[in-house]
Parts: C-alpha cells; sequence; structure tokens
C-alpha cells in the first residue's frame, strides 16, 4: 500500500473534472437546443396553420438511450476506479489516531503512546495514517476540504480512513453531518508538520508539566480540582475518562479553544468561564457561578499548561 | 292563543352544503374539484409560511458571525423549512392538481372515493396543523428534515418538537397513502368509455405511476416514524446504539422512503411539463411511448438507490458502488424525458405564455439540478460534496427549478379551468422573470460555496476567501423570489377580482379537462366527444388530420 501514489483529494478533483466537462455538454446541448427551437419555431404573425403532426422517431431515440447508457457506464467504471484508490483499508487495521466525535468538539488518541488532545489535531506529513473514527453521542462528520473525503462518526461503529498530508500546514475542517444547535461551530484545525516536528511536538505534550511556583496558579490548580472541573475534563495527557468535555492537560499550548471557534486568550477564557451559555450557547459546560478571583486564578492556571 | 309564529318560507334559497357550493360546502365537500382546490390553496399558505422561513435563513446567513436568531432557534427553523416545503407545499400542490384534473382528464365525474378524497385532503391539512402547533407547545422539531437518529432521540432532542414530527408526518403520510390508492383506482375504473391505459394523457399517468411510488415508500416513513415515537414515549431502543439499537438504521427507513419522495415529487411535474409543451408547442408530445415508459424505468429504479445519501456512513466499496450504479442508471431514464420535451418543441409553431416559459425554464434549470444529481453517483465526488451547501443548490435545483417551476406552468395553464378567469399574462411574466432570476441567484453560487467547504446546516460561518460575497448574492437572490411570489399572489387576488371572462378553452387544448365549461359545473361532464386517440379534442377539432385511432 505504501508504493501507491496516494492523493485523495487528486482523485477526486480528476473526477469531479471529467463530470464537469460532461455535464457542461449535455446542458450546453439541452439549453442550445431549447434556445434554438424556441427562436426558429416561435409562432409568427399571421400563421394561424398547426404545423406537421410529428409523433415520435423511435431510431433518434434508441440511439440517444445508447449514448446516454455507455456514458453512465464510463462514468461507473471511473467511479469504482476512483472508490478502491481511496477506500483501500486493510482487513484488520491498526489505527495511528483516533478521533472521537463529541456534541461538539473533537477528541483525538495517538494509540502508539496514549496522548490525547482535543480540536487541535497534529498528523507528520507524508505518511500514509489510519485514523479510526467513533462517536461518543450523535452522528458527525469529518470533513478537511483540503485533504479529502468525509467520514461519518456513527456511535457504536468504528469506521476508518485512510489519510497521507504531503504538505505541512494547517488544514481547516468542519463537522458536516448536522449533529444539533452547535454543529455550525465544531470546527476541525488540522495541523501537519514535518515527522521530526511532530516527535518533537508529542515528546512536549507527553512531559510532565511544570507546575509554577505562585500564588495564582495554585490556586487555580486547587479551585480546578474543588469546582469539580475534573469529572468532566482530564488534566492528564494519557488519561481518556472522563470525556465529557476535551482533555486539558496541555490546554495553554492551544491556539483556539471551543472546537476552534475562539483564540484562546486570557479575555476569551475568562468571557467563557463567566457565562459558558453565552459564548457557546446549548454547550454541555455549565455555568460554575465562579467570582472574578476565581476566574482569573483558573485562567492563569490553564493557560499556564503548556 | 298561540306560542308559537310562522315565519314566512325564505324566498331565496338557503345555503345548503349539499346542493350549492357556497362557503359551507367547502367543509363538507366530497366534490374533486373543491377538495383539489383546498389542496392547492394548503399548498399555497405553507409555500409562503415555508418561504418566510427561508428568508429568516438567509438573513441569518447573508453575513459570517451574524447572530439575528441563536443556533437553537435556527435548528427549529431549517427544519421547519424543509418539512413545511416537502410535505406540506410541494405533495399538496401536485396530490390537488391531481385530485382535480385526473377525474376530468379521463372524463369521469369524480374520484372513485369521494368520501376518501376529503378525509385525505384533512388528515393532511390536520397533520400539517398539529406540526405547526410544535411552535406553541415547546419548540418545534430541530433535527433536520430527515430528523437523523440519534440525535432525533429523547437524550439529545429532550423537546417534544420530534414528537409534534412524528405525529404529523405520519398523519400526513397517511393522506397521501389514501390519496395514491384513490388515484390508482380512479385511473384504473373510471375511464371514459374508450379511453385504454396507453392513451391517457401524460400527467393522469405519471400521477398513476405516482400513486404506486407513494404505495411503495410512504409506509417505509410510516414505519420509521413509528419506531421513533416508541422510542421516544416508550422507551423502545430501535435507534440508540449505547443500549443495542442500531443508529443507521434511521437513516435506511427514511432514504427508502427518501428517495423515492424525490420521484414522487417530480413525477406528476414531469406530467404537467408534458402536457404544457405540446400544447403551446402545438404538436403532439414527442415519443409518447418513451416518456411514458420511462416514468415505470425510473419508479421502479426509485426504489434501489436510497443508500446514495448515506455514502459517508461508511460502507464498504462493494455496497457503494451498486447504489453508485442504480444512481447512475436512474438518470438514462429521466434523460430521456428531457430529449423528448426538446424534441416536442421541435418544427413547432411555439406561443410564449407565462405557462410555456415557466415549461422551458424548467427544461434548463431542472437539467441542471438532475446533472448536479449525477455527481452524486460518482462515489468519491459524493463523500467530498455530501452535505455541502453543494447538495443544497443541488436539491433546490430539483423541487424549485423542477417541481415548483412546473407547478407554477401547470397554475397558469390551468387557471381558466379552474376558475373561469385568465391570469395576467404581463404579470405573469414579472412573476416569472424575477422568481427565475431570484432562484438562480440564490442557488448557482451555492454550488460553489460548496466546493469551497461550506457545510450545510450551519447557522454561521467565518469570514473565509469569497464565503461573505456568495453569500450576500445568495441571500439578496432569496429575496428577488419572494418578491416574486409576492407578484404570483398578487396577479391571483387581482384575477379573482375580476368577472369570470377566459373563453372556456383559451390555449385551444386538447385533452378531456377542456371539453366541459370553464369551470366546470358540480357534474363535471353530461357528454363527450369520442374518444380514440391520445388527444379527442383535436380530433374533433381538425376533422381532417386526426391522430391515428388507436381503439
Amino acid at each position: 500500500m505504501e508504493d501507491i501514489q496516494f492523493n485523495q483529494l487528486g482523485t477526486i478533483k480528476e473526477l469531479f473534472i471529467y463530470f464537469l466537462i460532461a455535464a457542461s455538454i449535455i446542458l450546453g446541448l439541452v439549453a442550445f437546443f431549447t434556445a434554438y427551437y424556441s427562436w426558429k419555431y416561435r409562432k409568427r404573425k399571421d400563421d394561424e396553420q398547426e404545423p406537421e403532426q410529428i409523433h415520435d422517431n423511435k431510431k433518434l431515440e434508441f440511439s440517444l438511450i445508447a449514448v446516454a447508457l455507455s456514458l453512465v457506464t464510463l462514468f461507473f467504471v471511473l467511479t469504482i476506479n476512483g472508490m478502491n484508490k481511496i477506500q483501500d483499508i486493510p482487513e484488520d487495521p491498526h489505527p495511528d489516531i483516533l478521533i472521537t466525535g463529541h456534541q461538539w468538539w473533537w477528541e483525538a488518541e495517538y494509540s502508539e503512546d496514549g496522548l490525547i488532545t482535543a480540536n487541535e489535531i497534529h498528523v507528520p506529513t507524508g505518511k500514509e495514517l489510519i485514523i479510526q473514527f467513533n462517536s461518543d453521542d450523535v452522528i458527525h462528520s469529518w470533513w478537511v476540504p483540503a485533504i479529502g473525503r468525509k467520514m461519518d462518526l456513527v456511535p457504536g461503529v468504528d469506521n476508518y480512513l485512510s489519510v497521507k498530508v504531503e504538505k505541512e500546514g494547517i488544514y481547516w475542517g468542519s463537522c458536516s453531518e448536522f449533529c444539533g444547535a452547535q454543529h455550525g461551530w465544531m470546527r476541525i484545525r488540522l495541523i501537519a508538520h514535518s515527522p521530526e516536528d511532530f516527535e518533537r511536538w508529542k515528546r512536549r505534550q507527553l512531559e510532565p508539566k511544570q507546575r509554577l511556583d505562585e500564588e495564582l496558579f495554585k490556586k487555580g490548580e486547587q479551585l480546578f480540582s474543588s469546582k469539580a472541573c475534573t469529572s468532566c475534563h482530564a488534566i492528564s495527557p494519557t488519561a481518556s475518562i472522563p470525556a465529557v468535555g476535551p482533555n486539558l492537560a496541555n490546554f495553554g499550548s492551544r491556539k483556539y479553544f471551543l472546537s476552534n471557534i475562539k483564540l484562546n486568550t486570557e479575555i476569551n477564557l475568562k468571557a467563557w468561564l463567566r457565562d459558558p451559555g453565552k459564548v457557546k450557547s446549548s454547550a454541555k459546560m455549565p455555568d460554575m457561578l465562579l467570582d472574578e478571583d476565581q476566574i482569573a486564578a483558573l485562567t492563569h492556571y490553564l493557560e499556564n499548561l503548556k | 292563543m298561540s306560542l308559537y309564529i310562522d315565519i314566512p318560507e325564505s324566498k331565496a334559497k338557503l345555503p345548503s352544503p349539499k346542493s350549492d357550493r357556497g362557503r359551507l360546502s367547502w367543509i363538507s365537500s366530497v366534490d374533486h374539484k373543491q377538495i383539489g382546490i383546498m389542496y392547492i390553496l394548503m399548498a399555497l399558505l405553507f409555500f409562503i409560511i415555508g418561504g418566510v422561513e427561508a428568508m429568516f435563513i438567509r438573513a441569518q446567513l447573508a453575513l459570517p458571525e451574524n447572530y439575528i436568531i441563536s443556533p437553537e432557534v435556527y435548528s427549529q427553523i431549517f427544519t421547519m423549512h424543509g418539512t413545511t416545503m416537502i410535505f406540506l407545499a410541494l405533495m399538496p400542490v401536485l396530490l390537488g392538481l391531481g385530485v382535480y384534473f385526473i377525474p376530468l382528464m379521463i372524463g369521469a365525474n369524480d374520484m372513485a372515493f369521494p368520501r376518501m378524497n376529503a378525509f385525505s385532503f384533512w388528515i393532511t391539512f390536520f397533520g400539517g396543523l398539529l406540526l405547526y402547533f410544535s411552535f406553541f407547545a415547546g419548540g418545534a422539531p430541530n433535527a433536520g428534515w430527515f430528523n437523523y437518529a440519534p440525535l432525533s432521540e429523547t437524550p439529545y432532542s429532550p423537546d417534544v418538537g420530534i414528537d409534534y414530527y412524528t405525529v404529523g408526518l405520519m398523519l400526513t403520510g397517511i393522506g397521501s397513502i389514501s390519496t395514491a390508492a384513490n388515484f390508482a383506482v380512479t385511473v384504473l375504473t373510471m375511464r371514459v368509455k374508450g379511453m385504454k391505459m396507453t392513451m391517457l394523457p401524460l400527467f393522469v399517468w405519471m400521477s398513476f405511476i405516482n400513486a404506486f411510488l407513494i404505495l411503495g415508500a410512504l409506509p417505509l416513513l410510516n414505519a420509521g416514524l413509528a419506531m421513533l415515537l416508541i422510542d421516544r414515549q416508550l422507551d423502545a431502543l430501535f435507534f440508540l446504539p449505547s443500549a443495542g439499537g442500531s443508529a443507521t438504521l434511521w437513516q435506511h427507513f427514511f432514504w427508502s422512503f427518501g428517495h423515492p419522495e424525490v420521484y414522487i415529487l417530480i413525477l406528476p411535474a414531469f406530467g404537467i411539463i408534458s402536457e404544457v409543451i405540446p400544447v403551446y408547442s402545438r404538436k403532439p408530445i414527442f415519443g409518447y411511448a418513451f416518456v411514458a415508459v420511462s416514468s415505470i424505468a425510473i419508479a421502479l429504479l426509485s426504489f434501489g438507490v436510497w443508500m446514495h445519501h448515506m455514502f459517508a456512513v461508511g460502507y464498504t466499496n462493494i455496497v457503494n458502488g451498486f447504489f453508485g450504479a442504480a444512481s447512475f442508471l436512474i438518470a438514462v431514464p429521466t434523460g430521456v424525458k428531457v430529449i423528448n420535451w426538446v424534441g416536442t418543441m421541435y418544427k413547432g409553431s411555439i406561443r410564449f405564455t407565462t405557462s410555456m416559459l415557466f415549461a422551458l425554464m424548467f427544461l434548463i434549470n431542472f437539467t441542471i439540478g438532475g446533472l448536479s444529481g449525477v455527481s452524486f453517483a460518482i462515489v468519491p465526488v459524493d463523500w467530498q460534496l455530501t452535505d455541502t451547501y453543494y447538495v443544497v443548490a443541488h436539491l433546490h435545483y430539483v423541487f424549485l427549478g423542477g417541481t415548483v417551476f412546473a407547478a407554477f406552468a401547470g397554475i397558469y395553464y390551468w387557471f381558466p379551468k379552474m376558475s373561469g378567469r385568465q391570469l395576467s399574462e404581463k404579470i405573469g411574466k414579472w412573476h416569472l422573470w424575477t422568481f427565475v432570476t431570484g432562484f438562480n441567484m440564490t442557488f448557482l453560487v451555492q454550488h460553489l460555496l460548496g466546493i469551497l467547504g461550506m457545510p450545510r446546516r450551519v447557522y454561521t460561518y467565518f469570514d473565509l476567501p469569497y464565503w461573505t460575497i456568495l453569500n450576500i448574492i445568495s441571500s439578496a437572490g432569496a429575496m428577488l423570489m419572494f418578491g416574486g411570489v409576492a407578484v404570483f399572489l398578487w396577479n391571483i387576488y387581482r384575477t379573482l377580482k375580476k368577472q369570470p371572462a377566459a373563453k372556456g378553452d383559451p390555449w385551444d387544448a386538447w385533452t378531456l379537462e377542456w371539453a366541459t365549461q370553464s369551470p366546470p359545473g358540480q357534474k363535471n361532464f353530461d357528454k363527450l366527444p369520442p374518444v380514440h386517440s391520445r388527444r379527442p379534442l383535436w380530433d374533433l377539432k381538425n376533422p381532417h388530420n386526426k391522430d391515428k385511432r388507436l381503439n
């Protein structure tokens, strides 16, 4: 499998262009004949005579049906080839990444070392990755347009997709199956690193976090457990339970939060902690009724988890 | 002295639902013409309501990061927009035209089961009212018109909206099923002497085929709805995987109804186009047999394509390939029809009435929708574009550019028959051009939005390159289209205020509905010309150039 030049989007684009050419020709013909006949056979003034009554022309119809059938057969063959190129998963796949959909955020687990992260999904370039998809609640759908196809995340079903990202960079995507009120803000941020950078990133994520020796940080840390944040959010980079809310072990290292709709800044985080319903309504995060000091402490604590 | 005084006999006849057509009679009427008109009025009412909902959607999406309506309300509005348009506007207008014109076109005086006909209408109408009552009962349904489980299950949608959706649609479904049975029996048993099945006007033929599609498809929906209702009310677990159910089972039920439904909404439209184009081209339909037989092919194939709505669910290439092949195949009989309509115009003498122009616009716009539909049979392209605005564009080209354009063509064509008055051609052309221009502005650009990566059903979006400008064009087009509908309503209002003036047969048409006065009396026909071909009135009007005798 490794030696096949793998480019999902390229295959899809190629097929779409073939389709576009065929469709344009057909539409062009229909539009041309509709317009041309309309003009040519328009009723002339003072011509009240009924035209010749033509009922059919079987030869013409059968030959056009034959043309149509060969055209769809051709496209069917192209389709089968394209499908086999794109969806080529081994019988017993060993996924590199497990992605789980939640209302309304993404969870990613790297099977090699158990690292868990949320919403910002990092991948190495040049490597064919097998991703396993699953959902914790309703059906979601994974789609990063610049990488390739969609894959639904169906609760109770393991779906697999092989993905190969060629170029380093940041790719945006979004949930593509309606999954409730905040479906529109369930965005994906896929970050592709060179393999070396990817390893470096992973090491840094797994490192034990440095605990700052200052009052505010300690207060935040203490609040995080006393305010029951831990009943929804894990704080260790390899803890998968309880995945009600995103794993926050490396929260400070993320550029965005709330499924990539808000920049991870102090102001935004404070606004969120103050009144979650106002920032992202219907989200599961409850209003913890924190006072300003507590918000400041928690914000300071979370922003320094990096 | 008597306690009673005598009241003199009324000089005028009192209104009676049995004997005249006063306002009261509409409630109790079993006359197919009154029921047909009520269907059409119901469709118009819900078309306007659904249109207002569409305006909310386009207002919210006009600009990025817009918060005119909250995400929770937005979900309800787009769900109700889709559900309303499909079940309460398009289905009723097509069934209503069928109820009105099938008996007239086959020379019958009513449907086979007039009381069931009234029942069908009223249960459909009350199903619609029940669905809308949800707004006052704690929130409208909010899981999209196809209402995917598990999102529509109690843990994720605890509000009553979904319950109203299930019960409301079950009722409209029952109405459609009984109407379909009525259509089938009427066509089979009530045809005038001499009219063989091969001589049916194409609108009747398509409605007849459609009846079997409805009889096959709607029970699948109702079965799914019943299961969902049992899940929600009695804690069964059909669609909840956390307790052993299946998260994709609902999709199979829904789309095995839903794809035939698409053809249920387009076959009668094909029928209208097959009536309108010949009359205004002054020629018989080109290749009657091909148009008729291709409808049977469509009907059969339409039950084998549903999984092309589910290519991204994660099935194997074999399963997806099978449904891809069926979806390619169904394009062929549809394409055949387009060829025949264009062929009908060849060497004709074409009259550009509003009705004909709508039919011509149908030809081009429906072809766009049909072709973009074929791109979903190319499974990898579907994997990329499904559930994006490309799909939204496609389905509106089919439902609006197809069904609604055809319905407008039919209404302009048959309005003189139904009311005795002719709609204004001048205002009609304003209606046509504003609506068609607005329609293309709204939806043509949405193809691009989908390709650029905008998923459907998002309540807002970031200002990515081109997204804002394309959405602004789309919203502006929607306003223009809404204006077009207003012009249409004005046209109807103005025309109905006038005295009946239309000639009985203003288009010089050939099918039997034009063989009686306009509007027809309570009894459709006292006598009919002999029926020996597909165009009995052509034979009557052109005794020296009759169609080939078929019986």
